[in-house]
């Protein structure tokens, strides 16, 4: 979590290769992203902030483009995108082409383009920006039941509910700098706060303290 | 380099060009037109000679024109993918450079070849016949495959200038007018030939007019034109993935 241009999106960017740190080290999955990138990207996937789909593709043909790029048999691509839309309720909708999607559907194959690979570790930055209560409730929902399969997820935020009902552990970001990390409960304990927004105004406050 | 990877960027190109009404039409629709109608206003006017009409003279240059349209298209295309973050989105999966562009040149071979295939048989309907062997239709097709390439090259470079795809569909003619005006259907004048020696597309122009009208094999101009285009769209298709992948880097 951060407000608005703390720096969680150049963070996410850094760490999946889009952007190149100019000092310092990042590991991914073992793996140092100024190294070895490739090794890092056959790890990840990312969910990016702005609905990053093919709109001539449709909803499926979207999901199987990106299970190519991670070389997976036809086979599983098939049973996975299956699995994923029908998850989400866009199995129809999958047979339509992806600009005849609403902005909230977009979002949300935006989000199941990100998990066909089954990856370690999975970056979504904002996945659920845009989207109305109901979907957003769903996917989180959704967000929840792959974090119960082990894997790693990074995930930023504006939504403190969404950092509250997901997050096993939350860093908070400011001007760049990492200035806390901890599970929800020691954020709230160390900052005597009764909720996560709190804490959060607590830590960030001096930007609205000192007018930026 | 990974066959899956390279043909899934042919096929996603295939479709984009498939169901993208505005490709489709600048691609295949509109030469196809443009031949249509220059062949019924031009077929029997011999203003330019006895010989042939001067739908017949213009039909070679034409054939470039589709060519150097490409610029629009793949231009568009390339923006297009980088402002819907798709482009960004693939860049954080395992594919390599190499792999998409190896999946775009396919795409860019094929194109040409059915926008050549369907220009020929349109000009043939409404009465085109040129004097070409076998072996001339077939270098008809390698010609236009390499100047397709060259208006990759121009795409890259116009998408890398162009902050987005309508900024791009409109850059795109700073290429296309020159090229049209001295390098394919259109006569400027003898005193203004020699700046259609500046344009890729003349070198084509040439070629099919030669091909088209009884030249054979032997002729050494028909060898330079091929060697001409061969080297120009090479060395713009290099400078402009260059440019386009630093613009990504930055």
């Amino acid at each position: 979590m951060g407000p608005n241009g703390a720096g969680k999106t150049t963070t996410i960017n850094m760490l999946c290769g889009l952007l190149k740190p100019t000092e310092g080290t990042a590991i991914v999955g073992g793996y140092d992203v100024r190294k070895n990138l490739n090794d890092v990207k056959e790890l990840i996937s990312v969910c990016p902030q702005e609905a990053a789909v093919f709109p001539f593709l449709k909803g499926r043909e979207n999901i199987e483009y990106f299970g190519n790029m991670h070389l997976m048999s036809k086979e599983k691509i098939r049973v996975r995108a299956e699995k994923l839309l029908k998850l989400l309720d866009l199995f129809e909708a999958s047979k339509r082409k992806a600009k005849h999607y609403s902005g909230g559907m977009k979002r949300q194959l935006n989000l199941l383009i990100a998990l066909i690979n089954e990856p370690n570790i999975l970056f979504l930055d904002e996945p659920t920006v845009g989207m109305d209560p109901r979907v957003r409730r769903k996917t989180w929902e959704f967000i929840g039941s792959i974090k119960n399969q082990n894997r790693t997820i990074i995930l930023t935020t504006h939504y403190i509910e969404e950092a509250e009902a997901l997050c096993d552990r939350v860093a908070i970001i400011d001007y760049g700098k990492l200035i806390a990390l901890d599970s929800p409960k020691k954020l709230m304990e160390d900052h005597e706060s009764k909720n996560l927004e709190e804490v959060f105004l607590k830590i960030t406050g001096r930007r609205i303290l000192e007018g930026i | 380099m990974k066959r899956q990877r390279i043909l899934t960027v042919f096929r996603m190109e295939m479709k984009k060009l498939i169901r993208t009404p505005l490709f489709l039409v600048f691609s295949l629709f509109f030469v196809a037109l443009l031949v249509i109608i220059f062949g019924f206003a031009f077929g029997n006017n011999y203003g330019w000679g006895p010989d042939l009409s001067v739908f017949e003279q213009m039909i070679p240059g034409m054939f470039a024109y589709a060519g150097i349209l490409t610029i629009f298209t793949a231009g568009s295309s390339f923006t297009g993918d980088r402002d819907m973050g798709v482009e960004r989105r693939m860049n954080t999966t395992p594919i390599t450079s190499g792999e998409v562009m190896i999946g775009q040149i396919l795409a860019y071979t094929i194109i040409p070849i059915i926008q050549t295939a369907i220009m020929f048989i349109t000009a043939l309907i409404i009465g085109w016949r040129p004097n070409i062997t076998v072996a001339g239709v077939v270098l008809v097709f390698v010609f236009m495959i390499f100047l397709s390439f060259c208006s990759v090259g121009l795409g890259l470079i116009t998408a890398t200038i162009a902050k987005d795809a309508k900024a791009a569909g409109a850059l795109a003619f700073i290429f296309i007018v020159p090229q049209q005006l001295f390098g394919s259907f259109i006569y400027m004048g003898e005193e203004l030939k020699v700046v259609g020696y500046a344009m890729p597309s003349q070198y084509v122009t040439d070629a099919l007019w030669r091909i088209s009208y009884g030249t054979t094999l032997a002729d050494v101009n028909l060898w330079i034109d091929l060697v001409a285009i061969v080297i120009i769209s090479l060395i713009i298709y290099l400078i402009g993935l260059i440019l386009y992948d630093k613009s990504k880097s930055t």
